[in-house]
């Protein structure tokens, strides 16, 4: 195996300038990643606009974000959601509403936004579920809501927004006609007294009209 | 930097990528390539492109990225199997910034990635001292992220400084040196290690990308597994920064046993090799069980295996965290001890007291060290579980007082040097002595679990670790600074510069110590406005405290490159380091040193230390 380098040796040297840029540039742009890339995607989200969802698209609910956590829906378009809780542990659910704007004392926290929504997206709206799998409990709050096959695995409660809670491992299919709602819609995680949605487990919907 | 270096006039160069900009790059290649075969390959319903499992294993493909990257590639890959890389290392300033196997660049690498993760960690803590400045939220949106960066400054300070700065940094330069040695044994492993520990800060630093996690340090289970996906990051990151520990103590423990110059007896060693040996055996033994007991969080959380949860035994984590734990501590004390009998003899002038007992107390605090882990699980243990790790706990205060009394014995009726390196071993021992005592009342059961998980705890464990260690590590590199560098610092600002420190670091935790007598808790940024004031002034302390840190490197960096010329051996020092030039040549010694007389004696019954000189006839 032993192989001998015919070639006479030669030592290596590198630019300190390409060294220190190229270190400085890797620093900011770590930082930037840390603590600004909410602004920067949003900025970016802003300048060249965000393409349209529609038809049959996935969410995934994770510890303790969704993927994708901002989509682009247009009214009037007909939308299949599956929403897959693919976290092995924690038990999650999909809400979508427009975020109190008061704030509200929190004890010893201080003052902090006030927790839950003020608007349920799903009020009001026509909506088909299906295909439902470790499904823990679903507020049909104020939706108008259809069932495909037997209601038992829905395990269908009250109390709350529009909110289907899946098991670890679980998934349901929403079938919904994006209602004539434009502006900017939330949506989170509100189990375990808000912690998923305070943790960062939230995502931001645009709809677009024509 | 001022090493003595060599460089054959005729050796062509040829100019590469910087190696630590390849070294990112290749991590960036590796993560991508394992993640993307992962998210190819895993059977769920659906699948993102990043997940907790593709995540883990494009990490992996990431670190050996970032190895090769740096120079393992040509330095070990390469020669692995037989070939000779025609592009040769640096030999200028440049060497120190890519993989290298001379124990003195490897030192001094550990030394810099331990300096920078100090400034990193300290930059977190005094954020959370902004916020602790206020009795409620103001400065982290929300209190997950204030627990983030308690543990993410937690997790560096202890397993990329506390554990590294006097072992990987000073003992990998120092050690071969002090034992009349050219070499490590392993270097090339040596080398792999250092760059383990910035892949390793940078993993955790950037830990919150995946999420917030709240263990702090320890990340007890099942809190661990509640988390945000986060928490997976600093399992990793403390994989890869334990690893490198891991290799330096096999590294320098074989070094030290069979890379002794003749007459270097196990008598003689010397007191700083013996505090690397001592807490390198604790390294290899602890490690390893560290290692594991992570490797089952990860895969209690990837799998998941139920370890830990309610169908699990959650206790059986705190017995395997802290079965490492607490004789972590002492990996990162037992070399400050070894340190303040190195340099105290050294600044006297004056015969080490009772060194046999020293070295006995370094080896009885080894040993010990397993014995007493369950003094921090108090609250989940009855009273008469709770007695052997009371004694031993207690016990354990014996062997640690011998350095004491060696210190002490030596300074008796001495003509101390009050040097910048004296001072600040003289105040290394005045804050240990503090955290020393304050841990013998916490092994008191009924203080104990009266103060449990209050500032209390964190006032007694700074004052050992930033108390004893920091300040000893920083004494070593005033006292070295001079061997290193050839270069001597301004005496009066490091004297200025040392009072600075010693009364922050004093003013804020002898203060800490109260607000948790007044029922201040670890673990919140938020408390009741009674206890504002002293939190107010704990954190005006700090911040004092951290700048006091910065002006410190400040005036080391500058005294390197700027400081007056040193002579060689400016101490009056008789250990072997101080037997060769300043800085030191490439392979320590022109001739291999003969030891025939005892590094520690002083005065009339001093004996030569050699047979015959082994210093370079030209610096």
């Amino acid at each position: 195996m032993d192989q001998e380098n015919t070639q006479e040796p030669v030592e290596a040297t590198w630019s300190r300038r390409q060294f220190i840029t190229g270190l400085t540039g890797l620093g900011i742009a770590g930082a930037v990643t840390l603590f600004g890339k909410t602004p920067i995607v949003t900025a970016a989200r802003d300048i060249f606009g965000s393409p349209v969802s529609s038809g049959l698209i996935h969410v995934y609910a994770l510890d303790f974000y969704y993927w994708p956590n901002y989509m682009t829906w247009r009214v009037g378009d007909r939308m299949e959601v599956v929403f897959h809780n693919q976290s092995r542990t924690h038990w999650h659910e999909w809400t979508i509403g427009r975020p109190h704007p008061n704030l509200e004392s929190f004890q010893g926290f201080g003052v902090l936004n006030r927790d839950g929504w003020v608007h349920d997206f799903w009020d009001g709206v026509p909506v088909t579920l299906s295909h439902p799998i470790g499904v823990d409990n679903f507020v049909p709050h104020k939706a108008i809501v259809t069932y495909v096959g037997p209601k038992g695995p829905y395990q269908i409660a009250s109390g709350g927004d529009f909110s289907p809670t899946l098991m670890p491992g679980g998934s349901i299919t929403l079938s919904f006609t994006v209602p004539n709602k434009p502006g900017i819609w939330h949506f989170g995680c509100f189990v375990q007294q808000f912690i998923h949605w305070r943790t960062g487990m939230r995502g931001t919907i645009n709809i677009v009209r024509d | 930097m001022a090493q003595n270096v060599v460089t054959p006039t005729a050796v062509k160069k040829v100019r590469i990528m910087p190696p630590m900009l390849r070294g990112f790059l290749w991590a960036g290649i590796g993560f991508v390539l394992l993640n993307s075969i992962t998210a190819a390959i895993r059977p769920d319903v659906g699948h993102p492109f990043f997940t907790e499992v593709s995540i883990t294993i494009g990490w992996i493909g990431g670190v050996i990225g970032w190895l090769l990257g740096v120079g393992a590639y040509e330095g070990m890959i390469l020669p692995l199997f037989g070939v000779t890389p025609r592009i040769q290392a640096a030999t200028d300033w440049r060497k120190y910034f890519a993989f290298a196997t001379e124990h003195k660049v490897v030192g001094l690498q550990y030394l810099t990635s331990s300096a920078c993760a100090f400034i990193l960690a300290g930059g977190i803590a005094m954020a959370m001292r902004i916020e602790l400045a206020s009795s409620t939220l103001y400065f982290f949106a929300y209190s997950d992220r204030y627990l983030s960066a308690v543990g993410i400054h937690g997790t560096i300070m202890m397993f990329s400084v506390a554990t590294v700065a006097l072992v990987g940094g000073l003992g990998n330069y120092m050690v071969p040196l002090m034992i009349g040695a050219k070499t490590t044994v392993f270097p090339r492993l040596s080398g792999l290690g250092q760059w383990l520990i910035p892949a390793g800060v940078l993993t955790v630093a950037l830990s919150p990308l995946l999420g917030y996690w709240t263990t702090g340090w320890r990340g007890y289970e099942p809190l661990g597994s509640q988390d945000a996906s986060g928490v997976i990051f600093y399992y990793l990151g403390v994989a890869a920064l334990t690893m490198s520990s891991l290799i330096v103590s096999l590294n320098l423990v074989a070094t030290i046993v069979f890379n002794r110059a003749p007459g270097v007896t196990w008598a003689r060693l010397p007191m700083y090799v013996w505090g690397v040996l001592t807490v390198s055996i604790l390294n290899l033994i602890w490690l390893p069980e560290i290692q594991m007991a992570f490797i089952l969080r990860l895969l209690d959380r990837l799998v998941p295996l139920n370890l830990y949860n309610a169908t699990g035994q959650p206790l059986s984590d705190l017995e395997l965290f802290w079965l490492f734990g607490h004789p972590e501590v002492y990996i990162v004390v037992v070399p400050a001890f070894a340190l303040w009998n190195e340099i105290i003899p050294v600044m006297a002038q004056k015969t080490l007291f009772a060194r046999s007992w020293a070295v006995i107390g370094l080896i009885f605090v080894m040993m010990l060290s397993g014995l007493v882990w369950a003094h921090h699980m108090f609250t989940n243990m009855r009273n008469s579980e709770m007695f052997p790790f009371s004694f031993f706990t207690e016990m354990i205060s014996i062997p640690t007082g011998f350095a004491f009394m060696a210190a002490i014995g030596t300074l008796w009726k001495s003509r101390y040097r009050l040097t910048t390196p004296g001072l600040l071993i003289l105040m290394s021992m005045f804050n240990f002595l503090h955290g020393g005592i304050s841990g013998v009342y916490l092994a008191d059961p009924p203080v104990n679990l009266q103060v449990h998980d209050t500032m209390f705890i964190v006032a007694h464990f700074h004052y050992t670790i930033i108390g004893g260690m920091v300040f000893s590590w920083i004494a070593a590199m005033y006292y070295w600074l001079p061997k290193i560098t050839g270069r001597m610092y301004n005496e009066f600002w490091g004297k200025f510069l040392s009072i600075w420190i010693f009364v922050a670091f004093n003013a804020a935790f002898s203060t800490m110590f109260l607000v948790g007598l007044e029922g201040m808790n670890r673990w919140v940024p938020t408390y009741p406005p009674y206890l504002h004031p002293l939190n107010l002034a704990i954190s005006i302390a700090a911040w004092t405290l951290g700048v006091g840190f910065v002006l410190h490197a400040v005036h080391i960096v500058w005294a390197w490159k700027k400081g007056p010329k040193a002579p060689d051996n400016p101490w009056g020092g008789r250990t072997l380091e101080w037997q060769t030039s300043s800085p030191p040549p490439d392979h320590n010694f022109d001739t291999e040193p003969e030891v025939v007389g005892s590094f520690y004696v002083y005065g009339e019954h001093a004996e030569p230390v050699l047979a015959q000189p082994v210093k370079p006839e030209t610096t």
